[in-house]
């Protein structure tokens, strides 16, 4: 990884740093193979030793945390690039649905003008029915005339048998055929009259002006209708939009968490480091105790140093003590992810 | 060969890509929403191939009910290693590509926008596979 690059390079040469100063004999005065050096020589190796250990833990945990941070930015950058495509799909269907509510706007207003419109056309069919019910009654008045007109030959039929006798009676009924045939002349051109106007309601009713608004009426209520299932329909996506949105930004927040809570595993080996050093400090302080009376001994002329050794190697003995006593910190590096509280110090 | 779990509601889609599945040679069980394909899977969960157990899962993502984020998430919560392919074909203004996307996120393992050839069934199942 480009990022860590320059941490793998550095933490290698503090460790070599750190050998190259606590690795030289603790005294130039005595000799390398001096008896009374052998306790201190042990004493460096183990402090050099665990400090090695310690370093090379903390660079693990640097290595993984800078992992980690990558691999959390990435998580987080793909969520970002997520949520802006999901803000630019959520607009369009917004631009969708505030369109669809416009023209309904507009289709609302024809809805208005509609009562008005059939109130009229309801005028008009009233008009027809009543020019209907017009003609129904000359229809009854022809009959009646048409009934007259029976008995009347019913009876001309009688006088024509008394012809020779009557002749009279014949005039009168001629007289009161000619009358009859005078009321239906009338009333047919009566008949004629309604008709023409019936025509005239019924051709004003159904003309061009009707069917051309029969038509819009039929073409709008016809968008209404579908606009309605397109609002319907956007609104079944925005709410599976959402839906998927939600369980996949849950989703990914839990891998996040996870993330983070790796890191924080991590974070931890830190204080795992500071407490192997704080142990060192002690020992490190009775070393220079040790070599403060070696070379106060030396310069004051005395030979005799047999017990620096035993307090030397008494102070290794003392420091691998307290060290064992404290969980192996190579083994809580090696812990699983999500398992640190199993394998790692707590403090 | 794998036993994938087929999940879409679209009929003709589910039939012709079991077809082309099982020309492949591979076995398949369809389920025609994301509820019935859970349900197989549970069904069959914990399974070796052998003993029905599934190597792999197609889901659709637009479905009415559980949606196939959700499916994604419910099988990954059970498996987390197991191969997922999300297919979409958008809908209206919900395009492809972002219920593709939002299949990655809840975590599936590749990605097929409707409509697609056989060839590109077949990769999509080869790679899906070979992450495994």
């Amino acid at each position: 990884m480009a990022s860590s690059a320059p941490l793998q390079g550095l933490l290698p040469r503090w460790r070599q740093r750190l050998a190259d100063w606590i690795a030289p004999g603790p005294c130039p005065a005595a000799g390398k193979n001096d008896p009374a050096m052998a306790g201190l020589r042990e004493l460096d190796r183990q402090l050099l030793l665990q400090l090695g250990r310690a370093v090379g833990l903390s660079e693990t945990a640097a290595l993984s945390f800078v992992e980690r941070l990558a691999g959390l930015r990435s998580q987080s950058s793909k969520l970002v690039t997520y949520l802006g495509h999901a803000q630019t799909q959520s607009d369009a269907m917004q631009d969708g649905i505030e369109l669809n509510s416009r023209i309904i706007h507009e289709l609302s207003s024809f809805v208005q003008t509609l009562p008005a419109q059939i109130a009229q056309e309801r005028g008009h069919f009233r008009q027809l029915v009543g020019e209907v019910q017009g003609l129904s009654a000359l229809t009854d008045t022809i009959r009646g005339i048409a009934r007259q007109t029976e008995i009347l030959a019913i009876n001309a039929a009688i006088e024509a048998a008394r012809a020779g006798e009557a002749g009279k009676g014949f005039s009168v009924l001629a007289g009161e055929v000619r009358r009859l045939a005078t009321q239906s002349n009338e009333s047919a051109s009566r008949i004629n009259q309604d008709i023409s106007r019936l025509v005239a309601t019924v051709e004003q009713g159904f003309s061009g002006d009707f069917a051309a608004r029969t038509r819009h009426n039929e073409a709008e209520a016809q968008r209404l209708d579908r606009l309605t299932r397109q609002l319907d329909d956007s609104y079944v996506d925005m709410r599976q939009f959402y839906d998927m949105l939600m369980t996949a930004v849950t989703q990914h927040n839990t891998e996040l968490d996870r993330g983070i809570g790796g890191l924080l595993d991590t974070a931890q080996y830190q204080d795992v480091f500071k407490q192997i050093v704080d142990r060192l400090a002690p020992a490190m302080h009775g070393r220079n105790d040790v070599l403060a009376d070696l070379l106060s001994r030396l310069r004051a002329g005395q030979r005799d140093t047999s017990d620096i050794d035993q307090r030397a190697q008494a102070l290794a003995a003392e420091y691998l003590v307290l060290e064992a006593a404290h969980r192996d910190p190579d083994a809580a590096a090696d812990a699983a992810p999500g398992e640190p509280g199993q394998r790692i110090e707590l403090f | 060969m794998a036993h994938i779990l087929l999940i879409d509601d679209d009929d003709l889609l589910r039939d012709t890509v079991q077809q082309m599945l099982e020309l492949d040679g591979h076995k398949v069980t369809e389920a025609a929403s994301g509820e019935l394909g859970l349900q197989q899977f549970a069904r069959h969960s914990g399974r070796a191939t052998s003993a029905g157990g599934f190597d792999l899962v197609i889901t659709d993502m637009l479905m009415p009910g559980t949606d196939g984020a959700r499916v994604i998430v419910e099988l990954r919560r059970g498996q987390p290693d197991l191969p997922i392919i999300a297919i979409s074909g958008g809908r209206r203004v919900l395009s492809a590509q972002f219920n593709l996307e939002t299949a990655t996120l809840a975590g599936a393992t590749c990605q097929l926008a409707k409509p697609f050839s056989r060839h590109d069934l077949q990769s999509a199942v080869h790679k899906a596979t070979a992450q495994r």
